[in-house]
């Protein structure tokens, strides 16, 4: 169960990480957010970050290292084909 | 390794608005990129091969561990070399900061193996 | 340094592109190789009884040989793999492999080079002499790093604004998808390039070699020394039972399985047994070698303990070839790889596309850019082609031909030249909607084949909880629908020129 964890972990520090720019805030949602949202969301997902290389580390060992890295791209790859997709129905 | 520290000597074309930038360099012409491929190729492969040799001599501890370590870095001072050679400004200075690699490693390699022999 | 990253990717670019495609199937390489060998049922469980039965058959088969090698099979083959030296006076011809079932009997399958042949070519092509390709390959993985840091020098600003990336429509969208695969799977490529040379690096750079030992055998017995077997005593004499010898092994290693065996003067009293440990439980590749006394089955050597140095290596090559990988990370390692034959896919039309704009005639292209277009469907296309056919092969030729895996080779050679040249001669719009539409067809059509020449179909193995077969089947069908989705794409594909801003800004990104 800890390789759900980490793949959902990943996915959801990307989607943190990209709703805590205003711009992006924008291309996703069709609107801003509440003014003071963005900093928290920035600072949450590079926690999230953070947890998911320690829980990896610490649950996997090395391992975990490799198996982390794949699923920060599959986190980064789900919010950019969002983005992508977002954009272009506009 | 510590690789020589790049300076980037041109400005990025997209500082310049309106024109479309150059393939290559303002005012170099082919002789300046056959240069500039002759050091990074050829060049570059004999300063990682010399560099990685007196690495390889100069690491202090078991001769095998010595070797194994300069060979995994080659591959980075080589991308490093060809990197370089395309983003130094003076076609001159590069050929002449490469030799100067070269004659040192190499003379520090001759000069180890002489003294000391291999196994 | 947008020059170098453009010319370091295209001059390779091609062999770039097979390489990826090639190496990417190979982490699943045993489930090619089992989906090659449909008349091998489920996997022998027993490691120690294959080994067992596996000396039982050498005994029998091999008795003059001086030195057996025994594979067993891993987690994931369907048979071992038995090699060994036949003695000096034997023919010219004399068979040296085998492959065994669980029960120890040669396996009657179908002669096949399997999923290996596809890893083998990726490192080494093929129909030249070892080295040559290993060169060749070498030279293209060192463009590649390059084009790797290149990129990344001029594109920097991607990781600052890391959420400008996605994917457009229009002119941009090869640019995008370029920049897609290669940024969100840039660990895996810097990774997967690095280690790809140092797999082989002593081959491509052996100075350090040279500088510190006489002779590069010296180095190899510092490193990793291969025992030659001991002399005959002329005194015959059993081999002790293999039982007690995989316990003590694994009791030994703690964490690791079984490798291989290697069995040396078999027969006689100076017999010795090297075990070697498994690649598949850790990241370090390298195993450690236990060496027993054949005769009274005592342990009388181990290899030494690696340092730091040769630990890395070992580490290194251990993350390149992924065999320590598990299920879900074995799909990473291969979906990572599909974007990497992505991104040189990609970069190749780019060049393309972006050159299209400037030529003085888009009707009449000058011989540089119609050599590269050509070439660029002839790879993009040409390469997943020759992959459908060799597995289509596999099931159509017949069982009893000679150099059946010969010819299935050949089979994949053929389909690449075949759509080479129908791109040097078609029209590239044409050529590029034609092929793909083939290659789809080509895909679809193996688990087709599949089911009508050895019963084994898709519902049935879904059904059995086959899944080598069953994944096999799905994967095959889900290149066919991307491949025919991009043929459909191309055909309603309208290239319209851009105003002059939008060009001159397209070339300003692309500079």
């Amino acid at each position: 169960m800890i390789h759900l964890a980490l793949l959902l972990l990943a996915l959801a520090a990307f989607a943190a990480l990209c709703l805590g720019d205003a711009r992006r805030q924008v291309d996703l949602l069709g609107r801003k957010l509440a003014p003071g949202a963005a900093v928290p969301l920035a600072c949450g997902g590079w926690l999230l970050l953070a947890l998911g290389s320690v829980a990896a580390i610490a649950g996997l060992g090395a391992y975990g290292v490799v198996e982390w890295t794949g699923f920060l791209s599959l986190g980064a790859a789900a919010a950019v084909l969002t983005l992508s997709w977002r954009c272009a129905r506009r | 390794m510590h690789k020589a520290v790049v300076r980037l000597g041109y400005l990025p074309a997209r500082a310049r608005r309106g024109a479309p930038p150059p393939l290559r360099e303002k005012g170099e012409g082919r002789g300046a990129t056959a240069l500039r491929i002759l050091a990074a190729v050829p060049g570059g492969y004999a300063v990682a091969s010399l560099a990685t040799a007196c690495l390889a001599r100069l690491i202090p501890g078991d001769r095998a561990a010595a070797t194994v370590t300069a060979t995994l870095a080659s591959f980075a001072v080589l991308a490093g070399v060809i990197v370089l050679s395309f983003s130094l400004r003076s076609v001159l200075r590069l050929w002449l900061i490469l030799i100067a690699i070269a004659a040192v490693t190499g003379g520090a390699t001759w000069l180890s193996i002489a003294l000391g022999g291999r196994l | 340094m947008a020059w170098l990253h453009t010319w370091a990717g295209l001059v390779v670019g091609w062999l770039l592109f097979a390489i990826f495609a090639t190496g990417s199937s190979a982490y699943f390489q045993s489930e090619i190789t089992r989906w090659m060998m449909p008349e091998v049922a489920a996997p022998p469980p027993d490691r120690d009884a294959a080994v067992q039965n596996a000396i039982i058959w050498l005994g029998r088969n091999a008795a003059g040989a001086g030195d057996w090698s025994i594979s067993p099979a891993s987690k994931r083959d369907a048979a071992a793999t038995l090699y060994w030296q036949p003695p000096a006076d034997a023919p010219a011809a004399a068979r040296t492999s085998a492959r065994l079932d669980g029960q120890g009997r040669e396996v009657a399958a179908r002669a096949t080079a399997g999923g290996e042949f596809l890893y083998r070519f990726h490192f080494e092509l093929h129909y030249m002499p070892w080295w040559l390709g290993r060169y060749l390959i070498g030279i293209a993985a060192m463009a590649m790093l390059v084009a790797i840091v290149s990129g990344i020098v001029t594109h920097k600003k991607i990781f600052a604004d890391f959420f400008l990336l996605r994917i457009g429509k229009g002119q941009r969208s090869w640019l995008d998808a370029h920049n897609v695969t290669g940024v969100l799977v840039l660990p895996f490529h810097l990774m997967i390039t690095y280690t790809g040379l140092v797999t082989l690096a002593t081959m491509y750079m052996p100075w350090g070699v040279t500088a510190n030992f006489t002779t590069p055998a010296a180095f190899f017995e510092a490193t990793y020394p291969y025992p030659e077997p001991p002399a005959r005593t002329g005194v015959a004499a059993p081999l002790a039972p293999f039982a007690p010898i995989a316990a003590e092994a694994r009791r030994i290693w703690g964490d690791r399985d079984i490798g291989y065996v290697r069995v040396l003067t078999p027969g006689d009293r100076a017999q010795r047994i090297i075990v070697a440990s498994s690649s598949e439980d850790g990241l370090s590749a390298r195993g450690t070698q236990l060496t027993f006394d054949g005769t009274t089955g005592r342990l009388i050597g181990r290899s030494p303990p690696r340092g730091a140095a040769l630990e890395t290596e070992s580490v290194m090559v251990g993350l390149h070839m992924g065999e320590y990988a598990r299920p879900v990370l074995r799909w990473l390692y291969f979906l990572s790889g599909l974007a990497g034959t992505a991104m040189v896919g990609s970069g190749l039309v780019l060049w393309t596309v972006k050159r299209r704009a400037r030529l003085a005639d888009p009707a009449r292209p000058h011989l540089g850019f119609r050599l590269v277009e050509t070439l660029n469907i002839g790879t993009i296309a040409g390469v997943p082609a020759a992959i459908a056919t060799y597995f289509l092969a596999n099931r159509l030729l017949p069982l009893g031909l000679a150099e059946r895996g010969g010819r299935e080779v050949m089979a994949f050679f053929a389909a690449w030249a075949a759509a080479m040249l129908w791109a040097a001669v078609r029209p590239p719009r044409r050529a590029w909607v034609e092929l793909l539409a083939t290659v789809a067809a080509l895909f679809a059509l193996v688990p087709v084949v599949s089911a009508l020449t050895t019963g084994r179909n898709l519902a049935a193995s879904l059904v059995a909880g086959d899944w080598v077969f069953a994944g096999f089947d799905l994967v095959m069908l889900a290149l066919a629908l991307m491949f025919g989705w991009a043929a459909r794409k191309t055909l309603h594909h309208r290239a319209r020129p851009l105003p002059g801003r939008r060009r001159a800004a397209l070339a300003e990104a692309t500079a």
